[in-house]
């Protein structure tokens, strides 16, 4: 795979104040990273300096192998930014303002007159098009906000908490949207404070506090590096006592129990195990029913780092 | 250098459709102008040169009132004489006189007896220069013919003859009268109208020339700067489109106002080339200026405020509402620190049919004041362009 993104070290004090220090990762083509943190824990000012809008006091970003700070050119038509707050102009409609960011990324004539039509059919406003986005509902505001993102296909699309107060159904339509980037491969930085949007479509989670990245990986590897297990509930009858002996026995479960209803598991990655667990409760007597599995989810593995509930702070 | 066209296109799109630089530019601007010719239109002929119309009451048919006539006339004003203060009062109510005098019925007599009368002056409420004038001529009046009258005195107990003395201090005293009317030459050039709406298009103009560089910090506080800047666009250049987009309308602004004053006010602005480079030069300066009270300035909000006072006191120093600069002192070295002042000197030194050259020296003063004010500006503004 080969990395849009480049950040290494990145340091940037305010004053005093260390807002960042030493962050670094990379983002692949296609790939969704995810960038979790409390407030004030420094996404907003990495994502800065990843946009090319602060330049960092150490470290450096490469976006398509170019360095990008406030003043380079080359690398800054590579990214689209979508920023929390809506960025758009009120006294022009949803095509005007399009068009105005699509002119400065260089766009022009009929190709920005024809990508400007397909975005607006991708965020549903084709309809609305002509209209002022003063007009337009909150929803429909933080749709357009993407869809300039999105106008000049950009290798890299920073997304800094898209969802923010927007209406269930037009969340829903976002989601799906940042979906099919990564399948169009598109690489996304994507933040939120949304934990369920983070494991929907974040290859890859960085989980950033007091400046530093504390934890990074796969939801998986998260939950691995914390100890969080997979907890697993065998509906069914038999000889209940036997399965659990043997279970308990069995590769990856840490732990096996009676329930009410059968036998409750705590299991270290249910889905490369639960073959194996269901062949022997079934070798032990047992006729299975039903099979339920909680996975533990990243709210557990932020509050476990964190010490905080993502959504409290 | 395309993204600030494309940045000062959007911005003059947005300005026109909010309609805010119609009002700030023009309509405001030319009612303040019409307003101010109106005060002064008592006091100003069709032509602009300066015509009270003044009036005396006279009770006392006795008595001469020639040396205030006299005044009057060589004002170029016009004169009316009324049997009776109502009969003033009703010409005063009617526009007919902008300030009417009242003479004592008793004033040859108490003059004759070493005494001067009070000289009371009724005034129209629409007409206040002209009372201001007649007020002054009255207070003059009197404090002359006292002078006159020690002057008499002395020269006589110094063994003179009265004969000769009297009618030398006489005439002295209609000398020093009509002084009063005298003002500063530079100024005396231009007519009241073209200075009315100068000084009106000047103040006005610093308000239109905010408007592009508000914006910046109006797309700081709306997020739409940061995601310019996360463009391919250089800092510098949001700054250079909205610098453009106040100049542009500074210029269209003030085109329009000289426009308007010709057709509607009879404003004569002079040589077509040397007003163009005087409104160039005013719009540079008055763009700096605010680039500066922008610079200085967190919100939009507080820029406006600062730019408010900024452009009164500069206004007031400028002479855009009365020629401060006449008083002399300290007021006539402060009012040429303003483009107000060299505006209206440039104006000024047009006037008469004067060739384009003859604004050389104002335009040349506009633009240092550009220069010093950009260069601040520069310094300022870096705060307002990171994001």
């Amino acid at each position: 795979m080969t990395a849009v993104m480049v950040a290494e070290g990145l340091a940037k004090s305010f004053g005093d104040l260390q807002a960042v220090d030493g962050v670094g990762f990379s983002i692949n083509e296609g790939e969704t990273y995810g960038l979790l943190g409390p407030n004030g824990a420094g996404k907003t000012t990495t994502i800065s300096m990843i946009a090319g809008l602060l330049e960092p006091d150490e470290g450096e970003v490469r976006v398509g192998g170019d360095r990008i700070s406030p003043r380079a050119v080359t690398p800054k038509r590579r990214m689209g930014l979508v920023p929390q707050e809506l960025a758009i102009y009120p006294d022009l409609t949803a095509r005007e303002n399009l068009e105005f960011f699509g002119r400065l990324y260089g766009m022009g004539g009929v190709g920005l007159s024809q990508r400007a039509d397909r975005v607006l059919e991708v965020v549903g406003l084709a309809e609305r098009q002509k209209d002022l986005t003063k007009e337009f509902s909150g929803g429909m505001k933080r749709r357009l906000n993407i869809g300039i993102g999105l106008l000049h296909s950009p290798e890299l699309l920073i997304l800094d908490e898209p969802t923010a107060g927007v209406d269930p159904q037009s969340r829903n339509a976002i989601l799906e949207a940042v979906e099919e980037l990564s399948t169009a491969g598109i690489a996304v930085l994507y933040t939120t404070h949304y934990m369920e949007e983070a494991e929907r479509l974040c290859d890859r989670v960085g989980i950033i506090d007091q400046g530093k990245i504390i934890a990074e990986g796969t939801r998986r590897e998260l939950v691995e590096m914390v100890g969080e297990k997979d907890r697993v509930s065998i509906t069914g009858t038999g000889p209940v006592a036997e399965v659990v002996r043997k279970l308990s026995s069995t590769v990856g479960v840490a732990e096996a129990g009676e329930s009410e209803s059968g036998v409750t598991l705590l299991v270290e990655d249910s889905s490369s195990h639960l073959a194996a667990i269901l062949s022997t409760a079934a070798q032990a007597g047992m006729v299975v029913s039903g099979v339920e599995i909680e996975q533990p989810d990243l709210e557990a593995v932020f509050l476990h780092l964190t010490g905080k509930a993502l959504r409290d702070v | 250098m395309r993204n600030i066209i494309h940045i000062a296109a959007k911005d003059l799109r947005l300005r026109i459709r909010d309609k805010s630089v119609f009002i700030i530019g023009l309509i405001a601007p030319l009612a303040l102008a019409f307003i101010f010719n109106t005060v002064f239109g008592g006091a100003f002929g069709d032509d602009g040169t300066f015509a009270p119309a003044l009036g005396i009451v006279e009770t006392n048919a006795d008595q001469t009132n020639s040396t205030l006539e006299r005044i009057t006339s060589q004002l170029g004003g016009t004169w009316q004489t009324f049997a009776d203060p109502a009969a003033a009062e009703a010409a005063l109510d009617d526009g007919d006189v902008g300030a009417v005098f009242v003479v004592p019925d008793s004033f040859d007599a108490d003059l004759a007896g070493g005494q001067i009368g009070e000289i009371e002056v009724l005034g129209a409420i629409d007409a206040g220069t002209s009372t201001q004038i007649a007020a002054g001529i009255a207070r003059n009046y009197t404090n002359s013919l006292q002078t006159t009258q020690v002057a008499i005195a002395s020269a006589i107990s110094a063994g003179g003859d009265p004969a000769d003395i009297i009618p030398a201090a006489i005439d002295a005293t209609d000398q020093s009268l009509i002084s009063l009317g005298e003002v500063d030459a530079d100024v005396r050039q231009l007519d009241t109208n073209t200075s009315t709406v100068a000084g009106m298009a000047m103040f006005f103009l610093l308000f239109t020339a905010q408007t592009g560089l508000l914006s910046l910090l109006e797309e700081r506080r709306d997020g739409t700067l940061q995601r310019i800047l996360a463009t391919p666009t250089r800092p510098a250049s949001v700054l250079a489109a909205k610098s453009i987009v106040s100049i542009v309308l500074g210029v269209f602004s003030l085109l329009v106002l000289i426009v308007a004053g010709i057709v509607l006010m009879d404003a004569k602005w002079g040589n077509p080339l040397g007003v163009a480079l005087l409104v160039i030069g005013g719009v540079l300066a008055a763009v700096g200026i605010s680039a500066v009270t922008t610079g200085m300035a967190k919100t939009p909000e507080q820029a406006g405020n600062i730019q408010g006072i900024v452009a009164t006191v500069l206004g007031l120093l400028g002479g855009a509402f009365f020629p401060i600069g006449q008083n002399g002192g300290i007021l006539a070295q402060v009012t040429a620190l303003t483009p107000h002042y060299w505006f209206s000197r440039g104006l000024s030194d047009l006037a008469g049919g004067q060739p384009a050259s003859a604004a050389f020296g104002a335009v040349g003063w506009l633009l240092l004041i550009a220069s010093v004010t950009s260069a601040i500006a520069a310094i300022l503004s870096r705060k307002q362009i990171s994001p």
